[in-house]
Protein backbone atom coordinates (compact mmCIF):
# COMPACT_ATOMS: atom_id res chain seq x y z
CA UNK A 1 0.00 0.00 0.00
CA UNK A 2 1.27 3.47 -0.89
CA UNK A 3 2.22 5.85 1.89
CA UNK A 4 0.39 9.12 2.64
CA UNK A 5 3.42 11.10 1.54
CA UNK A 6 3.67 9.44 -1.85
CA UNK A 7 -0.12 9.80 -2.37
CA UNK A 8 0.15 13.53 -1.71
CA UNK A 9 2.97 13.79 -4.21
CA UNK A 10 1.06 11.89 -6.90
CA UNK A 11 -2.25 13.69 -6.34
CA UNK A 12 -0.51 16.95 -7.13
CA UNK A 13 0.31 15.41 -10.50
CA UNK A 14 -3.25 14.26 -11.31
CA UNK A 15 -4.37 17.52 -12.94
CA UNK A 16 -1.35 17.59 -15.20
CA UNK A 17 -1.95 13.93 -15.98
CA UNK A 18 -5.53 14.70 -17.06
CA UNK A 19 -4.23 17.65 -19.09
CA UNK A 20 -1.56 15.42 -20.65
CA UNK A 21 1.16 17.88 -19.61
CA UNK A 22 3.35 15.46 -17.61
CA UNK A 23 6.74 14.39 -18.87
CA UNK A 24 7.10 10.80 -20.05
CA UNK A 25 9.04 9.87 -16.93
CA UNK A 26 6.51 11.48 -14.55
CA UNK A 27 3.60 9.86 -16.39
CA UNK A 28 5.13 6.38 -16.10
CA UNK A 29 5.80 6.86 -12.37
CA UNK A 30 2.24 8.07 -11.75
CA UNK A 31 0.70 5.23 -13.73
CA UNK A 32 2.80 2.74 -11.74
CA UNK A 33 1.50 4.33 -8.51
CA UNK A 34 -2.10 4.37 -9.71
CA UNK A 35 -1.97 0.66 -10.52
CA UNK A 36 -0.99 0.01 -6.89
CA UNK A 37 -3.20 2.64 -5.09
CA UNK A 38 -7.01 2.36 -5.17
CA UNK A 39 -7.55 5.73 -3.37
CA UNK A 40 -5.54 7.63 -5.94
CA UNK A 41 -7.36 5.84 -8.78
CA UNK A 42 -10.69 6.91 -7.28
CA UNK A 43 -9.31 10.41 -6.88
CA UNK A 44 -8.33 10.47 -10.54
CA UNK A 45 -11.76 9.23 -11.58
CA UNK A 46 -13.46 11.80 -9.37
CA UNK A 47 -11.29 14.63 -10.71
CA UNK A 48 -12.15 13.67 -14.28
CA UNK A 49 -15.85 13.47 -13.53
CA UNK A 50 -15.85 16.69 -11.60
CA UNK A 51 -14.18 18.53 -14.42
CA UNK A 52 -16.64 17.12 -16.87
CA UNK A 53 -19.59 18.18 -14.67
CA UNK A 54 -18.11 21.64 -14.11
CA UNK A 55 -17.66 22.17 -17.83
CA UNK A 56 -21.26 21.06 -18.38
CA UNK A 57 -22.49 23.33 -15.62
CA UNK A 58 -21.63 26.47 -17.57
CA UNK A 59 -24.74 28.59 -17.92
CA UNK A 60 -25.85 29.90 -21.27
CA UNK A 61 -26.22 33.68 -21.26
CA UNK A 62 -29.71 35.07 -21.93
CA UNK A 63 -30.47 35.37 -25.65
CA UNK A 64 -31.21 39.07 -25.30
CA UNK A 65 -27.70 39.64 -24.01
CA UNK A 66 -26.08 38.76 -27.32
CA UNK A 67 -28.30 41.21 -29.20
CA UNK A 68 -27.71 43.85 -26.57
CA UNK A 69 -23.91 43.49 -26.85
CA UNK A 70 -24.04 43.71 -30.64
CA UNK A 71 -26.31 46.75 -30.49
CA UNK A 72 -24.17 48.58 -27.95
CA UNK A 73 -21.04 47.93 -30.02
CA UNK A 74 -22.81 49.19 -33.16
CA UNK A 75 -23.91 52.33 -31.33
CA UNK A 76 -20.36 52.84 -30.16
CA UNK A 77 -19.10 52.57 -33.74
CA UNK A 78 -21.75 55.02 -34.98
CA UNK A 79 -20.99 57.49 -32.21
CA UNK A 80 -17.33 57.39 -33.06
CA UNK A 81 -18.07 57.96 -36.75
CA UNK A 82 -20.41 60.81 -35.80
CA UNK A 83 -17.77 62.43 -33.64
CA UNK A 84 -15.37 62.23 -36.59
CA UNK A 85 -17.90 63.91 -38.87
CA UNK A 86 -18.56 66.65 -36.32
CA UNK A 87 -14.82 67.26 -36.09
CA UNK A 88 -14.50 67.47 -39.90
CA UNK A 89 -17.53 69.78 -40.11
CA UNK A 90 -16.25 72.08 -37.37
CA UNK A 91 -12.79 72.25 -38.98
CA UNK A 92 -14.33 72.99 -42.39
CA UNK A 93 -16.54 75.73 -40.89
CA UNK A 94 -13.61 77.35 -39.09
CA UNK A 95 -11.51 77.15 -42.25
CA UNK A 96 -14.30 78.72 -44.31
CA UNK A 97 -14.65 81.58 -41.83
CA UNK A 98 -10.88 82.15 -41.83
CA UNK A 99 -10.78 82.14 -45.65
CA UNK A 100 -13.70 84.53 -46.01
CA UNK A 101 -12.53 86.92 -43.32
CA UNK A 102 -8.95 87.00 -44.59
CA UNK A 103 -10.18 87.57 -48.15
CA UNK A 104 -12.41 90.43 -46.97
CA UNK A 105 -9.57 91.91 -44.92
CA UNK A 106 -7.24 91.69 -47.90
CA UNK A 107 -9.77 93.27 -50.22
CA UNK A 108 -10.46 96.13 -47.80
CA UNK A 109 -6.80 96.99 -47.36
CA UNK A 110 -5.68 100.11 -49.25
CA UNK A 111 -3.75 99.33 -52.41
CA UNK A 112 -0.53 100.97 -51.09
CA UNK A 113 -0.51 98.69 -48.03
CA UNK A 114 -1.16 95.58 -50.05
CA UNK A 115 1.79 96.11 -52.33
CA UNK A 116 4.05 98.07 -50.02
CA UNK A 117 6.35 95.19 -49.48
CA UNK A 118 7.00 94.85 -53.19
CA UNK A 119 8.60 98.27 -53.73
CA UNK A 120 10.45 97.86 -50.45
CA UNK A 121 12.02 94.73 -51.75
CA UNK A 122 12.85 96.49 -54.99
CA UNK A 123 14.33 99.41 -53.18
CA UNK A 124 16.40 97.11 -51.08
CA UNK A 125 17.48 95.29 -54.16
CA UNK A 126 18.43 98.50 -55.94
CA UNK A 127 20.33 99.70 -52.92
CA UNK A 128 22.18 96.59 -52.04
CA UNK A 129 24.21 95.97 -55.18
CA UNK A 130 26.39 99.03 -54.66
CA UNK A 131 26.72 101.49 -51.89
CA UNK A 132 27.81 104.12 -54.37
CA UNK A 133 24.25 104.50 -55.70
CA UNK A 134 22.94 105.36 -52.24
CA UNK A 135 25.87 107.70 -51.81
CA UNK A 136 24.87 109.35 -55.01
CA UNK A 137 21.33 109.77 -53.75
CA UNK A 138 22.60 111.44 -50.61
CA UNK A 139 24.71 113.69 -52.72
CA UNK A 140 21.67 114.47 -54.81
CA UNK A 141 20.10 116.10 -51.78
CA UNK A 142 22.72 118.49 -50.63
CA UNK A 143 20.19 120.86 -49.12
CA UNK A 144 18.23 118.27 -47.22
CA UNK A 145 20.77 117.40 -44.58
CA UNK A 146 19.49 114.74 -42.25
CA UNK A 147 16.24 112.81 -42.60
CA UNK A 148 14.84 114.65 -39.62
CA UNK A 149 15.30 117.92 -41.31
CA UNK A 150 13.80 116.44 -44.44
CA UNK A 151 10.62 115.72 -42.51
CA UNK A 152 10.46 119.33 -41.49
CA UNK A 153 11.34 120.65 -44.89
CA UNK A 154 8.75 120.35 -47.62
CA UNK A 155 11.27 120.41 -50.36
CA UNK A 156 13.24 117.58 -48.89
CA UNK A 157 10.26 115.30 -48.72
CA UNK A 158 9.58 115.98 -52.32
CA UNK A 159 13.24 115.44 -52.95
CA UNK A 160 12.95 111.95 -51.48
CA UNK A 161 9.97 111.23 -53.68
CA UNK A 162 11.96 112.34 -56.61
CA UNK A 163 15.10 110.40 -55.68
CA UNK A 164 14.61 107.53 -58.05
CA UNK A 165 16.05 107.83 -61.04
CA UNK A 166 16.49 108.33 -64.59
CA UNK A 167 12.77 108.00 -65.58
CA UNK A 168 11.53 110.59 -63.14
CA UNK A 169 14.49 112.71 -63.94
CA UNK A 170 13.59 112.67 -67.57
CA UNK A 171 10.00 113.49 -66.73
CA UNK A 172 10.81 116.32 -64.40
CA UNK A 173 13.60 117.62 -66.56
CA UNK A 174 12.89 116.54 -70.07
CA UNK A 175 15.53 118.77 -71.53
CA UNK A 176 18.20 117.92 -68.96
CA UNK A 177 21.70 116.95 -69.66
CA UNK A 178 22.20 113.18 -69.87
CA UNK A 179 25.23 113.31 -67.56
CA UNK A 180 24.66 112.20 -63.96
CA UNK A 181 25.70 115.37 -62.29
CA UNK A 182 23.63 117.52 -64.57
CA UNK A 183 20.64 115.24 -64.27
CA UNK A 184 20.91 115.37 -60.54
CA UNK A 185 21.02 119.08 -60.75
CA UNK A 186 18.05 119.06 -63.03
CA UNK A 187 16.05 116.92 -60.65
CA UNK A 188 17.05 119.08 -57.78
CA UNK A 189 16.25 122.23 -59.56
CA UNK A 190 13.06 120.90 -61.01
CA UNK A 191 11.78 119.68 -57.70
CA UNK A 192 12.72 122.73 -55.87
CA UNK A 193 11.08 124.66 -58.59
CA UNK A 194 7.89 122.74 -58.03
CA UNK A 195 8.09 123.19 -54.31
CA UNK A 196 8.65 126.83 -54.67
CA UNK A 197 5.35 127.12 -56.51
CA UNK A 198 3.55 125.71 -53.52
CA UNK A 199 2.71 127.60 -50.37
CA UNK A 200 5.74 127.03 -48.14
CA UNK A 201 3.71 127.55 -44.93
CA UNK A 202 1.03 125.07 -45.79
CA UNK A 203 1.43 121.31 -45.30
CA UNK A 204 -0.97 120.93 -48.18
CA UNK A 205 1.94 121.99 -50.27
CA UNK A 206 3.42 118.61 -49.65
CA UNK A 207 0.70 117.11 -51.75
CA UNK A 208 0.55 119.56 -54.56
CA UNK A 209 -0.67 118.25 -57.90
CA UNK A 210 2.88 118.04 -59.02
CA UNK A 211 3.82 115.86 -56.09
CA UNK A 212 0.89 113.56 -56.67
CA UNK A 213 1.90 113.41 -60.24
CA UNK A 214 5.36 112.43 -59.19
CA UNK A 215 3.95 109.55 -57.10
CA UNK A 216 1.69 108.54 -59.91
CA UNK A 217 4.50 108.62 -62.33
CA UNK A 218 6.53 106.43 -59.97
CA UNK A 219 3.76 103.85 -59.92
CA UNK A 220 3.53 103.93 -63.63
CA UNK A 221 7.22 103.85 -64.18
CA UNK A 222 7.61 100.85 -61.85
CA UNK A 223 5.25 98.87 -63.96
CA UNK A 224 6.77 95.60 -62.84
CA UNK A 225 5.98 96.38 -59.17
CA UNK A 226 2.48 97.71 -58.83
CA UNK A 227 0.32 96.24 -61.58
CA UNK A 228 0.95 92.77 -60.02
CA UNK A 229 -0.79 93.96 -56.85
CA UNK A 230 -4.27 93.94 -58.35
CA UNK A 231 -3.74 90.59 -59.99
CA UNK A 232 -2.56 89.10 -56.71
CA UNK A 233 -5.58 90.58 -54.92
CA UNK A 234 -7.89 89.02 -57.48
CA UNK A 235 -6.10 85.66 -57.29
CA UNK A 236 -6.22 85.68 -53.48
CA UNK A 237 -9.91 86.57 -53.55
CA UNK A 238 -10.71 83.79 -56.02
CA UNK A 239 -8.61 81.24 -54.14
CA UNK A 240 -10.12 82.22 -50.79
CA UNK A 241 -13.58 82.07 -52.28
CA UNK A 242 -12.97 78.59 -53.70
CA UNK A 243 -11.53 77.34 -50.43
CA UNK A 244 -14.44 78.84 -48.52
CA UNK A 245 -16.93 77.18 -50.87
CA UNK A 246 -15.13 73.82 -50.58
CA UNK A 247 -15.05 74.11 -46.79
CA UNK A 248 -18.69 75.07 -46.69
CA UNK A 249 -19.63 72.07 -48.87
CA UNK A 250 -17.60 69.77 -46.56
CA UNK A 251 -19.41 71.28 -43.61
CA UNK A 252 -22.83 70.71 -45.23
CA UNK A 253 -21.94 67.11 -46.16
CA UNK A 254 -20.81 66.31 -42.62
CA UNK A 255 -23.92 68.01 -41.23
CA UNK A 256 -26.24 65.94 -43.43
CA UNK A 257 -24.31 62.74 -42.58
CA UNK A 258 -24.71 63.50 -38.88
CA UNK A 259 -28.45 64.08 -39.39
CA UNK A 260 -28.79 60.83 -41.35
CA UNK A 261 -26.93 58.79 -38.75
CA UNK A 262 -28.92 60.28 -35.88
CA UNK A 263 -32.25 59.65 -37.64
CA UNK A 264 -31.14 56.07 -38.40
CA UNK A 265 -30.14 55.46 -34.78
CA UNK A 266 -33.52 56.89 -33.68
CA UNK A 267 -35.27 54.43 -36.01
CA UNK A 268 -33.09 51.62 -34.62
CA UNK A 269 -34.01 52.62 -31.08
CA UNK A 270 -37.71 52.46 -31.97
CA UNK B 1 -11.30 31.38 -38.70
CA UNK B 2 -9.47 31.54 -35.37
CA UNK B 3 -10.07 34.08 -32.63
CA UNK B 4 -6.71 35.74 -33.34
CA UNK B 5 -7.48 36.08 -37.06
CA UNK B 6 -10.92 37.48 -36.34
CA UNK B 7 -9.44 39.96 -33.90
CA UNK B 8 -6.98 41.17 -36.53
CA UNK B 9 -9.95 41.96 -38.78
CA UNK B 10 -11.80 43.62 -35.90
CA UNK B 11 -8.76 45.80 -35.25
CA UNK B 12 -9.16 47.13 -38.79
CA UNK B 13 -12.74 48.07 -37.97
CA UNK B 14 -14.53 44.95 -39.26
CA UNK B 15 -17.74 44.84 -37.25
CA UNK B 16 -18.78 41.38 -38.51
CA UNK B 17 -15.51 39.84 -37.30
CA UNK B 18 -16.07 41.48 -33.93
CA UNK B 19 -19.60 40.06 -33.73
CA UNK B 20 -18.19 36.59 -34.38
CA UNK B 21 -15.71 37.07 -31.55
CA UNK B 22 -18.63 37.94 -29.28
CA UNK B 23 -20.50 34.81 -30.38
CA UNK B 24 -17.46 32.61 -29.78
CA UNK B 25 -16.59 33.87 -26.32
CA UNK B 26 -19.67 35.38 -24.68
CA UNK B 27 -20.70 32.20 -22.83
CA UNK B 28 -17.28 31.88 -21.20
CA UNK B 29 -17.14 35.56 -20.33
CA UNK B 30 -20.66 35.47 -18.93
CA UNK B 31 -19.80 32.52 -16.69
CA UNK B 32 -16.61 34.15 -15.49
CA UNK B 33 -18.58 37.29 -14.66
CA UNK B 34 -21.22 35.17 -12.95
CA UNK B 35 -18.58 33.39 -10.87
CA UNK B 36 -17.21 36.72 -9.66
CA UNK B 37 -20.44 38.68 -9.14
CA UNK B 38 -22.78 35.74 -8.30
CA UNK B 39 -25.59 37.80 -9.82
CA UNK B 40 -27.12 37.22 -13.24
CA UNK B 41 -27.93 40.88 -13.67
CA UNK B 42 -24.41 42.00 -12.82
CA UNK B 43 -22.94 39.25 -15.00
CA UNK B 44 -24.93 40.61 -17.96
CA UNK B 45 -23.70 44.13 -17.30
CA UNK B 46 -20.12 42.95 -16.96
CA UNK B 47 -20.31 40.93 -20.18
CA UNK B 48 -21.72 43.86 -22.12
CA UNK B 49 -19.19 46.28 -20.67
CA UNK B 50 -16.37 43.82 -21.43
CA UNK B 51 -17.13 43.81 -25.15
CA UNK B 52 -17.54 47.57 -25.24
CA UNK B 53 -14.16 47.97 -23.59
CA UNK B 54 -12.70 45.39 -25.97
CA UNK B 55 -14.02 47.32 -28.96
CA UNK B 56 -12.64 50.61 -27.65
CA UNK B 57 -9.26 49.14 -26.74
CA UNK B 58 -8.88 46.79 -29.71
CA UNK B 59 -6.14 48.93 -31.23
CA UNK B 60 -4.10 48.79 -28.00
CA UNK B 61 -3.80 44.99 -28.04
CA UNK B 62 -0.17 43.92 -28.33
CA UNK B 63 -0.24 40.61 -26.45
CA UNK B 64 0.03 37.03 -27.64
CA UNK B 65 -3.39 35.65 -26.71
CA UNK B 66 -6.62 37.39 -27.66
CA UNK B 67 -8.55 35.03 -25.39
CA UNK B 68 -6.46 36.04 -22.36
CA UNK B 69 -6.94 39.69 -23.31
CA UNK B 70 -10.74 39.36 -23.36
CA UNK B 71 -10.74 37.45 -20.08
CA UNK B 72 -8.48 40.03 -18.45
CA UNK B 73 -10.88 42.80 -19.48
CA UNK B 74 -13.80 40.79 -18.10
CA UNK B 75 -11.97 40.08 -14.83
CA UNK B 76 -11.08 43.77 -14.36
CA UNK B 77 -14.58 44.91 -15.28
CA UNK B 78 -16.17 42.51 -12.79
CA UNK B 79 -13.73 43.46 -10.02
CA UNK B 80 -14.39 47.17 -10.74
CA UNK B 81 -18.12 46.56 -10.39
CA UNK B 82 -17.65 44.63 -7.15
CA UNK B 83 -15.52 47.43 -5.75
CA UNK B 84 -18.15 49.98 -6.74
CA UNK B 85 -20.76 47.96 -4.93
CA UNK B 86 -18.35 47.35 -2.01
CA UNK B 87 -18.87 43.64 -2.45
CA UNK B 88 -15.25 42.54 -2.62
CA UNK B 89 -14.86 39.70 -0.21
CA UNK B 90 -12.17 39.67 2.42
CA UNK B 91 -10.84 36.14 2.28
CA UNK B 92 -8.70 35.05 5.21
CA UNK B 93 -6.51 32.81 3.11
CA UNK B 94 -5.58 33.46 -0.48
CA UNK B 95 -5.71 30.45 -2.76
CA UNK B 96 -2.64 31.75 -4.55
CA UNK B 97 0.10 29.99 -2.63
CA UNK B 98 3.41 28.47 -3.54
CA UNK B 99 3.60 24.90 -4.73
CA UNK B 100 6.13 24.19 -1.99
CA UNK B 101 3.68 25.38 0.62
CA UNK B 102 1.02 23.24 -0.99
CA UNK B 103 3.23 20.17 -0.90
CA UNK B 104 3.74 20.66 2.84
CA UNK B 105 -0.01 20.71 3.47
CA UNK B 106 -1.38 17.31 4.31
CA UNK B 107 -4.31 16.09 2.29
CA UNK B 108 -6.44 14.28 4.75
CA UNK B 109 -7.55 10.98 3.21
CA UNK B 110 -10.73 10.94 5.29
CA UNK B 111 -12.87 8.02 4.06
CA UNK B 112 -16.00 10.19 4.51
CA UNK B 113 -14.82 12.38 1.69
CA UNK B 114 -14.08 9.60 -0.76
CA UNK B 115 -16.43 9.77 -3.71
CA UNK B 116 -18.16 6.69 -5.02
CA UNK B 117 -19.79 5.89 -8.34
CA UNK B 118 -23.33 6.23 -7.04
CA UNK B 119 -22.61 9.69 -5.75
CA UNK B 120 -21.02 10.81 -8.96
CA UNK B 121 -24.13 9.70 -10.84
CA UNK B 122 -26.32 11.81 -8.56
CA UNK B 123 -24.13 14.82 -8.89
CA UNK B 124 -25.85 17.38 -11.07
CA UNK B 125 -24.58 20.48 -12.77
CA UNK B 126 -26.82 22.55 -10.53
CA UNK B 127 -25.27 21.11 -7.36
CA UNK B 128 -21.80 21.79 -8.70
CA UNK B 129 -22.76 25.35 -9.58
CA UNK B 130 -24.14 26.06 -6.14
CA UNK B 131 -20.99 24.56 -4.57
CA UNK B 132 -18.77 26.71 -6.78
CA UNK B 133 -20.75 29.74 -5.64
CA UNK B 134 -19.90 28.91 -2.06
CA UNK B 135 -16.17 29.07 -2.72
CA UNK B 136 -14.33 32.30 -1.92
CA UNK B 137 -13.89 34.67 -4.89
CA UNK B 138 -10.40 33.79 -6.14
CA UNK B 139 -11.17 30.06 -5.93
CA UNK B 140 -14.45 30.44 -7.83
CA UNK B 141 -12.70 32.34 -10.56
CA UNK B 142 -9.87 29.81 -10.84
CA UNK B 143 -12.22 26.84 -11.06
CA UNK B 144 -14.35 28.53 -13.70
CA UNK B 145 -11.40 29.65 -15.81
CA UNK B 146 -9.69 26.29 -15.65
CA UNK B 147 -12.45 23.68 -15.55
CA UNK B 148 -15.35 25.55 -17.11
CA UNK B 149 -13.65 27.71 -19.73
CA UNK B 150 -10.67 25.41 -20.33
CA UNK B 151 -7.96 28.07 -20.07
CA UNK B 152 -4.34 27.00 -19.69
CA UNK B 153 -2.35 27.75 -16.53
CA UNK B 154 -0.28 30.20 -18.51
CA UNK B 155 -3.36 32.08 -19.74
CA UNK B 156 -4.82 32.24 -16.23
CA UNK B 157 -1.50 33.48 -14.86
CA UNK B 158 -1.44 36.21 -17.50
CA UNK B 159 -5.06 37.21 -16.81
CA UNK B 160 -4.63 37.45 -13.05
CA UNK B 161 -1.04 38.71 -13.15
CA UNK B 162 0.32 36.01 -10.85
CA UNK B 163 2.96 33.28 -11.33
CA UNK B 164 1.95 30.08 -13.08
CA UNK B 165 2.94 28.05 -10.00
CA UNK B 166 0.54 30.06 -7.87
CA UNK B 167 -2.23 29.37 -10.37
CA UNK B 168 -1.56 25.63 -10.18
CA UNK B 169 -1.54 25.56 -6.41
CA UNK B 170 -4.60 27.82 -6.24
CA UNK B 171 -6.56 25.54 -8.56
CA UNK B 172 -5.49 22.50 -6.57
CA UNK B 173 -6.75 24.07 -3.33
CA UNK B 174 -9.95 25.24 -4.99
CA UNK B 175 -10.69 21.73 -6.24
CA UNK B 176 -10.04 20.27 -2.82
CA UNK B 177 -12.37 22.79 -1.24
CA UNK B 178 -15.00 22.12 -3.89
CA UNK B 179 -14.71 18.39 -3.34
CA UNK B 180 -15.29 18.89 0.39
CA UNK B 181 -18.31 21.12 -0.25
CA UNK B 182 -19.80 18.58 -2.63
CA UNK B 183 -19.30 15.75 -0.09
CA UNK B 184 -20.87 17.84 2.66
CA UNK B 185 -23.94 18.41 0.50
CA UNK B 186 -24.16 14.67 -0.10
CA UNK B 187 -24.01 13.97 3.63
CA UNK B 188 -26.78 16.50 4.34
Amino acid sequence: MASKHSCRKYRLMLDDYIDGSLSEEERQKLEAHLSACGDCRRELHFSRELRSIISRSAEAPPEALHQSIIESCRKERKQKARKGLIRIGATAAIFAVICISSAIAYALLPGDHRSEDIPNRDTAASESPSDSSSDEEIELLPECGSMDSANEDDGCIEGIDAIPKPESESMNAPSGDPSDADTAGAVDTGLRGQTSTADPDSTAGLFTPQTTEAVGSEQDSNGSKRPGGEEITLAVLILSGLLAIASFIAFLISLSSIRNSSSKSKKDDR
Amino acid sequence: MSLDELFLLAQKGNGTAFERIVTMTEKQIYNLALSITRSHEDAEDVTQETYLRLWRARADFRGASVKSYIFRIAHNTAIDLMRKQSRIERTSASPYIDEDELARESIDPDPNYRPDEAYLRKLTAETVRSCINELPLPMRELIVMRDMDGLSYRDIASILGIPEGSVKSGIFRAREKLRILIMQKNIL
